[in-house]
């Protein structure tokens, strides 16, 4: 453990709660905003949480930032009341309407000013799923990032952290510092500030950044800087599905029902009835079809 | 790169597999016939890359989907991401491909910022759609907990890397794939990943028993028609065949498992490739969660409960009765293979 | 860190933004608390907020200012049965213009509205944060404790502005811990998407007009009645159900809800509509009766807290007089800081402005309604029985017509008999 406090800069991004029905405008030309409810993604906060647990400590500090309009400045707030040192919200109305390599000039802008040694955030939002931005900012600076972490340990002079692979798997994954830890919600609860530290956030102070600040020209940001241009919203269907081809040697009208049924395909429902010898044996059909029993029963 | 490449094969389209077991799997399979119908909608040759070793791998694999060429970065690098990030990158940039197609599993979503730094390029991640717009794309990716999508147009004009959904993509061959013996070329880089900054020390394989249930490949799971003694030899059985533990919210309540290993709308939404209910009734919450399953078997003592037109087969019994007796079942066979 | 306050407001809704606002205004340091993550995160209510007079006084252009929906022009009555319907309808210039007389509004936006203009006045609003219970020296109440470590704030007035479960008032001991079954409604609401255009067409209005609709007969004998509201582009529409009569009919508020919506009549409004959402809250229908202690040592009560609700079944006010009881509170303890005097008795001056004031005055006359909406033969026999004469009327069969007295006496006796006719109308009248 070195005795060097680490500086942490963790990302505060916004979500909108996904359980309040969603409004489109004319022409799914945006998200009708006046119903949603706009919370602090869930995934930041933890990683906040994970932050703070390494100021308790005593082995660092913490700066949050948060990139958007004035009214993040509560989520900054809620941050300083769980214990951050310094809370920074970055916005300028030319940071509309940019794309994810856009999004990641200005965290990546933030990272070489503000040099930290770790860079932690959500692994996913909790409204839109995955967000390449802080990825690719930390790219940009060449500095490594580890996805999907789960824990993670300070390990001489880097870290140690263990994260999610496919299908249940882990991985640990060893890597030195400067570095870019994205957490998987859920592992730590942020905790519920005290009734002085709320009062001292309600009061303190929330930086803010513009373009002068960051020294970044306006066309390498928002609309003007993305590489690829916003389009319309639609309703999707409902989580699309895998889309079927319709079997060849089915007669016309049930490849007709399987394409028109949008590959939402039904479940084939057979049923089965019979002694209890009967569904045992075939529960145990089923077991042995999936590969679930030891390959030396032939 | 290789100088075994020649133009007509040099696709604009490059389609990254990972092969978990040396082979392609489902989202392999999904992403090379992704490829397949972008490079229709494109007007574009494909062809496809991936980490490997060019002796061990069964090309005829690939050629169902139609890839013009398939080229193999033979180098040992599985275990150092950037490393994997700037060859594929530096083949993007060689090969003069216009678009990078990952599925969305763990090492294509870990890959695609990297390589979208490292080439300049526009970034989509877990996109479920996309169509053909003027020169380039229109792509689409849910927002707001997948009840709208958002879509983002690009032009054609900078190389782009797109990852795909892994539950939308399908390893189904099309009628419109035509079958082509993929021309396979090698590179083999040198490198020297011992500087690279990160590195996977240790890989540890799922296990069943403790894996949370959202991630789990099978799952038994019990509703309230288990009675405390069906519950607890369907916990032996589940602890036998090596596979995960679900219940309903009722089943919770009781206290028998923890919330982690709830199953619906409340609890964990789960995909397994297999999902055995037994004694649930299937009310709307339960399925909500598990209807992304591959294959759903279900076992109830009622032929009337919604669970049966929901689930791919269903079994009339008690539950009571057929446990003891498959139980035994699988422990004579089990014992037999100790 | 700071923890003393001129004055501590548990609740940032209408209510206690309004007292906030007042104190605020006139140079008090108040706290205002809310547990939501933003006031009216999670407050919902039918649609149509009443005019707000008191607010006039801090906002002579109230309608430029807020955020409404939609202003009401239309109000209407509708008495139905399975299958008839029977409106009567109330349409008048004079709403059109300003001050109007009641808008639809969204209340996360309404009340985020008005407790930011508490804090720009100078209130400090403390969100997420959950008060707990009253703390007490010498039998005075000097602040609150909350969900906090080290949860303590003071102030020599509390306002409990906590809405209708208020653990304020409870906690305070001004009111009993438990609630009489039968002083509580619920009401339950599903919004309901529609374009602009729909709802211009259906309900007859232009520009940013709106219109109200109160049912009765929808409830299926269970005491209550229904709404029916346009918002800019969407339809509130709900049940408020008495909590007594609701328990003994076995039934649940969204299986009535929702087959009110299927109702041939509702269901031809609605057609075409999206469904957003389903909310619930209570209603403290008691009024009057039901009124805790409004004052006590450092403390006062304002709002759904001190049951200022006035539910008719044919009208349902709760804002307006959340915000003017809020007011006067405000007032109140502005007196209460200039004499010094934070005691029951310095506080009363609260109750008497009340009382001079359209909400004790209007609470008062409404005392018996709920008493008259008790009797069931409202929600049954009435809407048939209206509805039952308009067809005699229209019906063309051949048969001569009878007199209006004739069918109306007919009518009476069949459906509801004429003595408890008699007693309806005799119990109706002196309720009000
Ligand atoms: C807002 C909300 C969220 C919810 N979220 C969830 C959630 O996330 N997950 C969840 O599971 N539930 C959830 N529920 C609860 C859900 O609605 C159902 O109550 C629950 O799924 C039913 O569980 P069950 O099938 O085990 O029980 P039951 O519905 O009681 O079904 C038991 C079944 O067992 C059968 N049976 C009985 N005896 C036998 C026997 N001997 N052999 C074979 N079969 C037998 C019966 O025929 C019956 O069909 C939620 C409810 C609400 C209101
Ligand atoms: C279905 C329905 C329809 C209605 N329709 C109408 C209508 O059309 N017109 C009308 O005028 N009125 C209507 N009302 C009544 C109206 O909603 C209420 O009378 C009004 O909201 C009362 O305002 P209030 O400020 O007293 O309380 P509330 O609006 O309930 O506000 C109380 C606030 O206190 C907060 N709080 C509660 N406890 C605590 C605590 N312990 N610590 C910190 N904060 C706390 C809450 O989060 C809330 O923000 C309706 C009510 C219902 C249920
Ligand atoms: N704190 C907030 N939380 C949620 N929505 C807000 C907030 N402040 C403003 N809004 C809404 O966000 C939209 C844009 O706000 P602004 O950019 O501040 O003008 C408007 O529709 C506001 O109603």
């Amino acid at each position: 453990m070195s005795n060097s406090k680490l500086n942490i800069l963790v990302l505060l991004r916004e979500v909108c709660d996904p359980r309040t029905p969603v409004r489109l405008m004319e022409k799914g030309a945006g998200i009708r905003d006046k119903e949603v409810r706009r919370i602090p993604n869930p995934a930041d906060l933890g990683a906040l949480e994970q932050a703070l647990g390494f100021r308790d400590a005593g082995s660092a500090q913490v700066t949050v930032v948060a990139v958007g309009p004035k009214r993040l400045d509560d989520s900054l707030r809620l941050a300083l009341s769980m214990g951050a040192d310094r809370v920074i919200r970055i916005w300028d109305g030319g940071l509309k309407g940019g794309d994810a390599v856009a999004e990641a000039r200005v965290l990546s802008r933030a990272i070489e000013i503000l040099k930290p040694d770790l860079f932690f955030c959500g692994n996913r939002l909790l409204d839109r799923g995955s967000d390449p931005a802080p990825a690719v900012a930390a790219a940009a600076r060449g500095i490594p990032y580890v996805t999907a972490a789960l824990s993670l340990a300070r390990f001489e002079g880097g870290l140690e952290i263990l994260r999610k692979g496919d299908k249940g798997a882990r991985l640990k994954v060893a890597t030195s510092i400067p570095c870019a830890v994205f957490f998987e919600d859920g592992l730590r609860d942020p905790r519920y500030p005290s009734q002085d530290a709320l009062m001292r956030s309600v009061e303190g102070k929330v930086e803010s950044w513009g373009l002068p600040e960051l020294g970044l020209p306006f066309w390498e940001l928002g609309g003007t800087g993305a590489l690829l241009q916003e389009a319309e919203y639609g309703l999707p269907r409902p989580n699309p599905l895998r889309v079927t081809t319709p079997d060849a040697n089915l007669p016309a009208y049930e490849r007709i029902l399987a394409l028109l049924s949008g590959g939402i395909k039904a479940r084939e429902g057979k049923m089965h009835t019979g002694s209890v010898e009967d569904v045992a044996d075939g529960l145990f059909r089923i077991i042995k079809a999936e590969g679930l029993l030891p390959e030396t029963q032939g | 790169m290789p100088a075994t490449i020649s133009p007509e094969t040099h696709p604009t389209i490059l389609a990254f597999v990972d092969l978990p077991e040396g082979g392609l799997d489902d989202a392999g399979k999904g992403i090379l016939s992704e490829a397949s119908r972008l490079a229709g909608a494109l007007q574009r040759g494909w062809g496809a890359i991936c980490f490997g070793d060019a002796a061990d791998l069964i090309f005829s694999e690939f050629a169902p989907y139609g890839a013009s060429a398939v080229t193999v970065i033979e180098s040992d690098v599985a275990d150092f991401l950037e490393v994997q990030g700037k060859l594929l990158a530096a083949a993007v940039r060689d090969l003069g491909a216009k678009v990078l197609l990952l599925p969305h599993n763990d090492l294509g979503a870990a890959l695609a910022p990297l390589v979208a730094a490292e080439i300049q390029g526009g970034i989509v991640t877990e996109a479920i759609a996309f169509e053909r717009w003027e020169e380039g794309l229109k792509i689409r990716r849910p927002a707001l907990g997948r009840q709208v999508a958002e879509a983002r147009v690009w032009d054609g004009s900078v190389p782009l890397v797109l990852t795909m959904d892994t539950r939308v993509i399908s390893a189904v061959v099309l009628p419109s794939m035509h079958r082509r013996e993929p021309v396979v070329s090698v590179w083999s880089p040198e490198v020297l990943p011992g500087a690279a900054p990160t590195r996977i020390v240790e890989r540890i394989p799922p296990d069943p028993q403790t894996v949370d249930v959202s991630e789990a490949e099978v799952i038994f799971a019990a509703g309230l028609g288990c009675n405390r003694q069906s519950f607890e030899q369907l916990q032996e059985l589940a602890r036998l065949l090596n596979v995960s533990l679900g219940v309903t919210r009722p089943v919770y309540d009781l206290g028998w498992t923890g919330f982690e290993r709830m199953v619906g709308q409340t609890g964990r939404s789960v995909a397994p490739r297999f999902y055995l209910a037994l004694g649930i009734s299937g009310s709307m919450h339960h399925l909500g969660g598990i209807k992304d399953s591959k294959k759903i078997v279900a076992v109830n003592i009622d032929p009337k409960v919604p669970i049966f037109p929901n689930a791919d087969e269903g079994f009339v019994a008690d539950v009571s009765e057929v446990l003891p007796l498959l139980l035994k079942r699988v422990k004579s066979v089990m014992g037999g293979a100790a | 860190m700071k923890k003393n306050f001129d004055a501590i407001v548990v609740g940032a809704g209408p209510a206690g933004s309004s007292a906030a606002l007042t104190m605020a205004k006139a140079g008090l340091d108040v706290a205002l608390l809310e547990r939501g993550a933003f006031p009216g995160e999670k407050n919902m209510f039918g649609g149509v907020l009443h005019r707000l007079t008191a607010l006039e006084e801090f906002f002579p252009d109230f309608w430029d200012q807020a955020p409404l929906e939609r202003h009401i022009v239309k109000k209407g009555l509708t008495f139905m049965t399975g299958e008839a319907t029977f409106n009567v309808n109330f349409d008048t210039q004079a709403s059109d213009r300003t001050p109007y007389n009641g808008y639809t509004v969204h209340r996360p936006r309404f009340d985020r509205w008005l407790a930011e203009e508490a804090q720009k006045a100078g209130a400090t609003l403390i969100t997420r944060t959950t008060v707990d219970d009253v703390i007490r020296e010498g039998g005075k109440i000097t602040g609150v404790t909350t969900l906090r470590d080290g949860g303590a704030l003071k102030a020599p007035i509390v306002i409990a502005a906590d809405g209708v479960l208020s653990l304020t008032a409870e906690k305070a001991g001004l009111r009993r811990p438990k609630f009489d079954r039968s002083h509580m409604a619920i009401g339950v609401k599903a919004l309901i998407e529609m374009p602009k255009e729909t709802i211009d067409e259906r309900f007859g209005l232009v520009r940013d007009q709106g219109a109200s609709t109160e049912i009765v007969g929808c409830t299926e004998g269970v005491r209550g009645g229904a709404f029916l509201y346009t918002n800019y582009d969407a339809l509130s529409l709900g049940l408020v159900l008495h909590l007594g009569s609701l328990a003994d009919s076995g039934k649940t508020p969204y299986d009535l809800l929702n087959r009110f919506m299927a109702q041939p009549q509702m269901a031809k409004l609605l057609r075409g509509g999206r469904l957003l959402e389903y909310s619930a809250h209570l209603v403290p229908e008691g009024g009057y009766e039901m009124m805790p202690e409004l004052v006590g040592d450092g403390i006062m009560v304002a709002g759904d807290a001190a049951a200022m609700c006035i539910v008719t079944g044919l009208n349902l006010e709760g804002i307006n007089l959340a915000a003017q009881s809020g007011v006067l509170a405000g007032k109140a303890a502005l007196e209460a800081h200039n004499s010094r005097d934070f005691t029951k008795s310095g506080l009363s001056i609260y109750r008497r402005m009340l009382e001079e004031s359209f909400v004790l005055k209007d609470l008062k006359l409404y005392k018996r309604a709920p008493h008259m909406l008790h009797n069931d033969r409202i929600y049954t026999s009435y809407p048939e029985l209206v509805c039952g004469i308009m067809d005699e009327i229209y019906r063309i069969d051949g048969n001569p017509k009878s007199t209006m007295t004739q069918l109306l006496m007919r009518a009476v006796k069949e459906k509801v008999g004429l003595k408890n006719a008699l007693a309806d109308v005799y119990s109706g009248w002196r309720s009000l």
